[in-house]
């Protein structure tokens, strides 16, 4: 038996039913069913029927949509291709595109790479590193919608609490929310806000099941301290930072609420992101076969993407 | 983050350099943390304050810590569509993940331990749909919902969240940690398949099944583009699809708003703060070593 531990908090009761001889050959008693066949598929199937109706049928279903046009109530014709053709052309759609792919280039590299410093630092000798993880996790208890909404206010021209601190230094109001130059990054640094902590906490858990004779051997050569970091931490923790790269790529790419709640798409479509194009496409324009076209064009944007970052950033780690 | 095994002895040379740069470390990082939770936490703090102020102004300072009323929290939960609004979110958020939590280790399970044919191309089924943005599955899922007479009710907001594979991704690689003894001495003892997965397999994935919790009711209790899509009234409207209709163009109440946005952070504070125990407990005590 490969059992080293006993677990100290639930012990797995088996019934003993005593086995028999008889009973092992197959004969009258317990009877000894043989696996493979129904079983695995019974333990499926309520996901599996989920799964079908709400995701895999929907997706169908949106590349069907893609090749229709028309009202949704009144009834959608096909027209083949027509809606990939239009789209190209339309140069708010390659603008949303722009937008949400800047949001990505802002709030992955910031957010990620503001995690691992947060977590270097818990990560070393200090006291009250609880108390400042409580204090650091806070912003991730908002949802994004609620800290939108608290960020609305607290950005505001006149007596907003961020130009309050910017008056302490002299500096005069500014207009977050309405400058188009500064709107998309008013919006990644309120992502960024809510999201880094996370991250520093999924880092920090990873860094501290590295094992401390790792850091002791590298000390006895002399490295230590930000180079310890660098060639010991990093590359251990290269497959927790790859999983947090893919899944914050395509998460940001199809990012809504910051954007719509804090500064609404404006001024004049300068912060609105593709989700929110194709949300305004398909609910207020009544244009179910372009935003299906859109959304499938924003799948591929995040497929080629996600295997771009899968093929560079994975490597294997040897010591 | 590098630790020296044996201490520098005061006398050797260089001593008193390293011990100052040591302590600069020290200091730097305590400088560094605090800032960052300023960062965090200050905002918050603010907007704390306004909460309890009975304002419509925007100008608040954090006197009001010190004298603080409760009228914004009173009207928000029995005056206001708010409490409508997060009675509507715990449902939705709780159904949810207990569901997912069943149905997610069910085939967790299955993937992980069972051998069955298309196994492997089902897997990679169920991960390829994890890069299918929202709209995707929003936009055919709104025209189902409206042809099945759902616009507008709490089924349409349970049932589409139940079909992300996020949460068999997380069982099967939790699962699969567990000792497969464990369970072929279960089977030898004749223990069917299910006895084995409930009185085995769930107690040994608690940490599993915690972490998931966890973020399947952040997740859903967070859900905004979704609700907003689906609900057109108050009545069953989600706590963020509300929250976002509170801010207006003029003479919003930010007292008010204020405090709807906290109230919206207690249950997401309080779940994380529950299950972290079940995890930290699961991880630290709960299983046996590996074979």
């Amino acid at each position: 038996m490969g059992v080293t531990g006993t677990p100290s908090i639930a012990v797995p009761r088996i019934d003993d039913r005593g086995s028999t001889a008889s009973e092992m050959r197959g004969g009258p008693g317990r009877r000894y069913r043989l696996r493979a066949g129904i079983g695995p598929y019974l333990f499926l199937s309520p996901k599996l029927v989920v799964f079908a109706i709400f995701m895999l049928v929907p997706l169908v279903w949106t590349l069907l949509l893609s090749l229709q046009t028309g009202p949704y109530l009144k009834g959608m014709r096909f027209n083949g291709l027509e809606n990939y053709v239009t789209l190209v052309g339309n140069s708010t759609f390659w603008l949303a595109l722009r937008n949400s792919i800047v949001y990505a280039l802002l709030i992955i590299p910031t957010g990620i790479g503001l995690g691992l410093f947060l977590a270097g630092l818990l990560n070393r000798r200090i006291r009250f590193r609880a108390a400042f993880a409580l204090l650091l996790i806070i912003p991730t208890f908002t949802s994004a919608v609620a800290a939108s909404v608290a960020w609305t206010y607290l950005l505001q021209t006149d007596g907003g609490y961020v130009n309050l601190i910017l008056g302490l230094f002299g500096i005069k109001p500014i207009n977050w929310i309405g400058t188009p130059g500064l709107v998309l990054f008013v919006n990644a640094a309120v992502e960024i806000w809510r999201n880094a902590p996370f991250w520093a906490l999924l880092f920090l858990a990873g860094m501290q099941s590295i094992p401390q004779y790792l850091y002791d051997a590298a000390a006895i050569d002399g490295v230590v301290g930000f180079r310890a970091f660098r060639m010991i931490t990093l590359p251990l923790l290269r497959p927790v930072i790859l999983f947090a790269v893919v899944m914050a790529s395509i998460w940001t790419l199809q990012i809504f609420d910051v954007p719509y709640v804090l500064t609404k798409g404006g001024p004049a479509n300068a912060s609105m992101s593709l989700s929110h194009y194709i949300y305004r496409i398909a609910f207020q324009n009544d244009n179910m076969g372009l935003a299906a076209a859109m959304s499938v064009f924003l799948l591929l944007v995040i497929l080629v993407l996600a295997i771009l970052e899968l093929r560079f950033l994975r490597k294997e780690v040897q010591f | 983050m590098a630790t020296i095994a044996t201490p520098t002895p005061a006398s050797a040379p260089g001593y008193s350099r390293r011990r100052t740069v040591a302590v600069a470390k020290d200091a730097a990082t305590y400088a560094a943390l605090i800032i960052a939770c300023f960062i965090t936490f200050s905002p918050i703090l603010f907007v704390l304050a306004t909460s309890l102020t009975n304002t419509y102004s925007k100008v608040t300072d954090l006197s009001a810590l010190l004298e603080p009323t409760f009228d914004n929290y009173v009207a928000a939960l029995f005056e206001t569509s708010i409490g409508r609004w997060a009675v509507n979110s715990l449902i939705v958020s709780v159904v949810v993940t207990a569901v997912v939590l069943i149905i997610d280790s069910l085939a967790g399970y299955a993937f992980a331990r069972r051998k069955f044919r298309g196994r492997e191309p089902l897997f990679m089924l169920l991960i390829a749909t994890l890069m299918v943005p929202a709209t995707v599955t929003f936009l055919p899922l709104f025209l189902l919902s409206n042809s099945l007479g759902l616009i507008n009710t709490l089924p349409a907001l349970i049932l589409p969240a139940l079909a992300y594979a996020v949460g068999v991704f997380l069982m099967r690689q939790f699962i699969e940690t567990i000792p497969s003894e464990l369970e072929d001495a279960a089977r030898i003892d004749g223990l069917s398949d299910l006895a084995i997965f409930a009185r085995i397999i769930l107690p040994l994935s608690i940490p599993g099944l915690a972490t998931l919790g966890i973020f399947t009711f952040m997740t859903t209790w967070s859900a905004f583009l979704w609700p907003i899509i689906i609900t057109s009234s108050d009545a069953a409207r989600t706590l963020p699809a509300g929250l976002a209709t509170l801010p207006g163009q003029y003479n919003t109440n930010w007292g008010l708003v204020c405090a709807g946005t906290l109230l919206s952070m207690i249950p997401l504070m309080i779940v994380f703060l529950v299950f972290q125990r079940y995890l930290m407990a699961g991880i630290l005590g709960g299983r046996a070593g590996k074979g």
